[in-house]
């Protein structure tokens, strides 16, 4: 939206130096970060108000069934604020002309709201039960995934054609296969829906997804920073991809969106981010990673939600059907607390854990 | 803007008689506030309202509905294709009556016609009054809840089952019979129906088609109730007349082998130990409301208008509620007029093995006994009924509905708690902790009937169920069963068996195999309880060699899990001798887990409070030797800790 307002001003003769500088990727990069984690501290409180008002609240509780020492009763839902704040930064600093700003913004929200859908059921029904049936998520979350996985091998794709249906594979330089459009579209299919289950897993602890998400984002936002970039990417020897810029610009406001919910968010929180957030934050990177041709980076630079679906797909599919536990506790960020890591600490582990996942991810930029 | 005059109405609801009444009842009230102007009742062919409608004067049409719960998924798809006829069907209905005003009481009959009146709404401009008379509405009820403008509910807790947030209690709309007072001196009307004035009238049915276990149980109980002096039992055996079951063909030899000579089955009565006439069976009550005005005592099924008809007349009543219905609807409304002491409650047990389901005729007769000897209890049931009865329904009702009918929003209520009986059905095991820590009472009455039936169902889920009720129950007579299973069934399987046998309160036959066979089990979890089974009875598992040896060897196998030899640990203090503990323990107070060390430190505190560890000096160097430090923590919120204060305060009432 600046930029529209500087073509506006520019065309009535009102030009400014500082304008070229709001032309720069980085410049509105850290700008967009900035606006966003601006926002969600500034209106961080005001929605916690405005859920708790709501009554969307993680399980309810009549009025003397509060404990002093469990966080039952915090206000859920709060992934609006990531999808206000990163929405309106997005929105503000990117070009919006660009098709994939607008794709990513587009899935993000749609996301987030079928969350939000989830999450007032569950609290309209008192229970996990009444909440959206896993069919009519799966169908509901299919709406978006099938749609944005068939424009990826489109003709109208904004990848270019000569690697739209190329399966790339860290630490490798040429694509390793061709899929083919409808293999490719079946694996996009598959893995995006896989990438958004394994985020809403992960969302189980004060802080945790939150963490992870950033690290994961980060790494997607070098990479979109070196794939727009004609230089650096010529010297990294990755395709240029025009419009990858618009990437920089939507990742670094997620990444200021869910910095400002981890500040209300840290242990212990006083707001969950529920299924609104969680499925908006697995959606936003399950898109950068196919709009950057780098999925298969998600499971180096994404290990702990790899991991977390592993574990608790694991005991749902294998475990129920023998009668028995074959994990200590699914998904894993619960087994750690169940062997008497406090949840604070058990959160801080596993962020070591990613930052240490993503600067493997980060290597693959170079060794090649 | 506020309309006047009668307006065109159309009742919908149907399937058994159970959704009939309810519309017909509130149609009734609807007349005589001068709402309802002409009337056409929409329901389906063949069933209870073909019969009953006409009677009333109304006219009747058809529409082709089917019932969605149960069948499987081609039934499914099949039910929806009839559904989806019988919306073109009711639109087709709708056009031509061009009604004002849509009144729908459940049953699948109803769910075609809302949804055509959701449809037709804008057009015709009219309004949806749905009346829900169970506790817990079906799967349509509630899909068709959000269509409504008015959800007209009969029991308090039902808002939170109805999706929509439109409700208004009102109570069950009971015929205006129950509401006239009866001109007629109780004397007058005992002389009329034939029943002697000074006996203990008992009036006995299963509803209008008559029911199955309560007739048998019946029969079965008679010899026994023979010998109650004063007892006058009326029995209404039912018009059921079905290949699955014939009331009068199955119960009249039922009666003639119970009571041998003592019964005539030409008058279908009987004669007690004293002689005198003291049982009388009939088909069907034309005029069942003086019966049950009549009585001193009333045994029937527990539908909600069943119950509600009790309540109107303020009548003592058994309950006995139908199992296995959508919802466990009959059971939940039982229970919940038994908790505020309205009713007396027997549960039917599921039939096994191609049996049916049946009410034990001794806890039969011994409840109406009971009663029947206790004209005080009567009268406090009886009052509780009252109580609860809602005079003011039809009022409510019909108020509501005119207000909805000149545009205006009527005052509803969508504030609702949890009821206890639903969390208990989402989370099983707040059931069964409720069923462990509370003192016998009505739940434990409800699931000792199941504990059968779960137990012999066919899929795990089910017979899991079942050895949870067993432990929280104390079921000894089903402890065998659960040692049995430990040889075929899976892991959670095998886990909460043993489980279950730990809350026995004396150690049974076979604890000790079940106990030896959990240690070596391949299952870490199977391993563990039988490591609690063991603490939970020292004195006899301890003596056992084989256990004793046991708990040393897992409490000091490095490769197992921090559980496992916790568990151990803790059961070690309790089975081996002091020296032998206190070596096992020593390298314990450094591990790594702290899970271990706090088994160490339960230990240590058990065995100083039962007097098994008498080496102070040793235990004290033990104790000095234990990592304390750990990030576990509980925190606690200091806000919450004053709103509990405050809250608290309001609660009390002011001196």
């Amino acid at each position: 939206m600046i930029q529209l307002l500087i073509d506006a001003l520019q065309r009535l003769g009102i030009d400014f130096g500082f304008f070229r500088l709001a032309e720069s990727v980085t410049f509105r990069a850290l700008m967009a970060l900035a606006t966003s984690l601006a926002v969600a501290v500034l209106l961080g409180w005001k929605l916690v108000v405005f859920l708790y008002q709501r009554r969307l609240r993680d399980t309810s509780g009549e009025f003397l069934s509060l404990h002093t020492h469990s966080k039952q009763g915090t206000p859920t839902g709060g992934g609006l604020l990531v999808l206000l704040a990163c929405a309106s930064s997005a929105l503000v600093w990117g070009h919006l002309d660009s098709v994939q700003l607008l794709l990513v913004i587009a899935g993000f929200v749609y996301l987030g709201l079928v969350g939000l859908v989830d999450d007032a059921l569950k609290v309209r029904f008192r229970s996990s039960l009444f909440g959206l049936g896993q069919l009519t998520k799966t169908l509901l979350l299919l709406a978006f995934i099938v749609p944005f996985s068939w424009l990826l091998v489109a003709d109208a794709s904004p990848v270019p054609a000569a690697l739209r249906t190329a399966l790339f594979v860290p630490f490798v330089k040429q694509p390793l296969f061709d899929l083919g459009a409808l293999g490719f579209f079946l694996f996009a299919v598959f893995a995006i829906f896989s990438i958004v289950n394994a985020v809403n897993v992960t969302d189980g602890m004060d802080g945790l997804l939150c963490g992870a998400a950033t690290t994961v984002l980060a790494v997607y936002v070098v990479f979109a920073y070196v794939m727009s970039n004609a230089v650096l990417s010529r010297y990294l020897l990755f395709p240029y991809l025009t419009g990858a810029e618009e990437l920089v610009i939507f990742g670094a406001a997620l990444i200021g969106a869910v910095l400002g919910f981890l500040w209300r968010n840290a242990f212990p929180a006083e707001v969950f981010l529920g299924d609104t957030g969680s499925l908006a934050i697995g959606g936003a990177i399950a898109m950068m990673a196919f709009l950057l041709r780098q999925e298969m980076l998600f499971p180096i630079a994404g290990g702990l939600f790899v991991l977390e679906i592993f574990t608790s797909l694991v005991q749902e599919k294998i475990g129920t059907r023998l009668g028995r536990r074959l994990v200590l506790r699914a998904p894993f960020h619960h087994a750690l607390t169940f062997r008497g890591i406090a949840e604070p600490k058990a959160v801080v582990r596993l962020w070591i854990v990613s930052l240490l996942l993503a600067a493997i991810a980060l290597l693959s930029l170079k060794v090649r | 803007m506020k309309r006047s005059g009668p307006v065109r109405v159309v009742l919908t609801g149907g399937g058994t008689g159970g959704h009939v009444y309810p519309a017909l009842a509130l149609h009734e009230a609807l007349v005589e506030a001068g709402i309802a102007g002409e009337s056409l009742y929409l329901g389906i062919r063949g069933r209870a309202e073909e019969v009953i409608v006409p009677r009333h004067g109304l006219r009747l049409g058809f529409v082709r509905a089917a019932p969605v719960a149960g069948s499987g998924l081609l039934g499914k798809l099949r039910a929806g294709v009839t559904i989806a006829g019988g919306v073109l069907q009711a639109i087709g209905h709708l056009l031509r009556f061009r009604p004002k005003l849509v009144v729908a009481t459940g049953g699948y009959a109803s769910a075609p016609v809302v949804f055509a009146a959701f449809l037709l709404r804008p057009w015709l401009g009219l309004r949806i009054v749905l009346d829900e008379q169970n506790l817990a509405p079906g799967l349509l009820n509630k899909a068709a809840s959000l269509l409504a403008d008015l959800v007209l509910v009969a029991f308090r807790e039902t808002p939170y089952f109805v999706w929509s947030t439109r409700c208004l209690f009102t109570g069950y709309p009971v015929r205006a019979a129950y509401r006239e007072v009866g001109e007629e001196e109780p004397a007058a009307l005992r002389r009329r129906l034939g029943v002697p004035e000074e006996a203990t009238l008992v009036v006995v049915s299963g509803g209008s088609l008559g029911s199955r276990s309560i007739n048998r149980a019946l029969a079965a109980a008679l010899p026994a109730l023979a010998e109650v002096p004063g007892l006058f039992i009326v029995h209404g055996l039912g018009l059921a007349r079905g290949p699955e079951y014939d009331a009068v063909a199955d119960s009249l030899p039922r009666l003639a082998a119970a009571l041998g000579e003592r019964f005539d089955a030409a008058s279908r009565t009987a004669r007690n130990a004293a002689g005198e006439l003291f049982y009388r069976a009939t088909e069907y009550f034309h005029d069942f409301a003086d019966w049950q005005r009549a009585a001193d005592l009333v045994v029937g099924r527990a539908g909600a208008g069943a119950l509600a008809e009790t309540m109107a007349l303020g009548r003592a009543m058994i309950a006995v509620p139908k199992r296995g219905l959508p919802g466990d609807h009959q059971e939940l409304n039982a229970v919940a007029l038994a908790e505020e002491g309205a009713v007396e409650v027997l549960f039917e047990r599921a039939g096994l093995g191609g049996e049916v389901d049946q009410v034990p005729a001794e806890e039969l007769a011994a409840a109406i006994v009971a009663l029947a000897n206790d004209p005080e209890r009567r009268a406090r049931l009886a009052a509780r009924a009252r109580a609860l009865d809602t005079p003011e329904s039809a009022r409510l009702a019909t108020e509501a509905i005119r207000l909805l009918l000149a545009g205006r929003e009527p005052a509803t209520t969508s504030a609702i708690v949890e009821p206890a009986f639903v969390r208990f059905q989402r989370q099983y095991d707040s059931l069964v902790a409720h069923l462990e820590a509370t003192p016998r009472g009505l739940y434990h009455r409800l699931y000792d009937a199941k504990v059968d039936e779960y137990l012999a169902a066919g899929d795990e889920a089910t017979v899991n169920r079942g050895i949870k009720l067993v432990g929280a129950l104390r079921r000894a007579d089903r402890y065998p069963e659960l040692i049995a299973g430990l040889a075929r069934w899976p892991g959670f399987l095998r886990r909460n068996a043993l489980a279950a046998l730990a809350k026995a309160e004396r150690c049974g036959e076979g604890f000790a195999a079940a106990a030896e066979r959990g240690l070596g089990d391949s299952y870490w979890e199977v391993r563990r309880e039988a490591l609690a089974l063991i603490l939970r009875f020292p004195a006899e598992l301890g003596a056992v060699p084989a256990l004793g040896r046991g708990v040393e060897r897992l409490a000091g196998r490095r490769r197992e899990g921090f559980e496992v030899r916790g568990a151990a640990l803790r059961a070690a203090v309790a089975v081996l001798d002091e020296r032998r503990f206190l070596a096992l323990a020593a390298p314990f107070a450094t591990e790594r887990s702290v899970r271990l060390r706090e088994a160490l430190l339960d230990a240590v505190a058990r065995g100083l409070e039962s007097g098994r560890l008498r080496d102070r000096m040793a235990v004290r160097l033990l104790l000095e030797r234990v990592v304390v430090t750990t990030s576990e923590f509980s925190p606690s919120f200091r806000i919450r800790e004053r709103f509990l204060a405050a809250a608290r305060a309001l609660e009390e009432e002011p001196r």
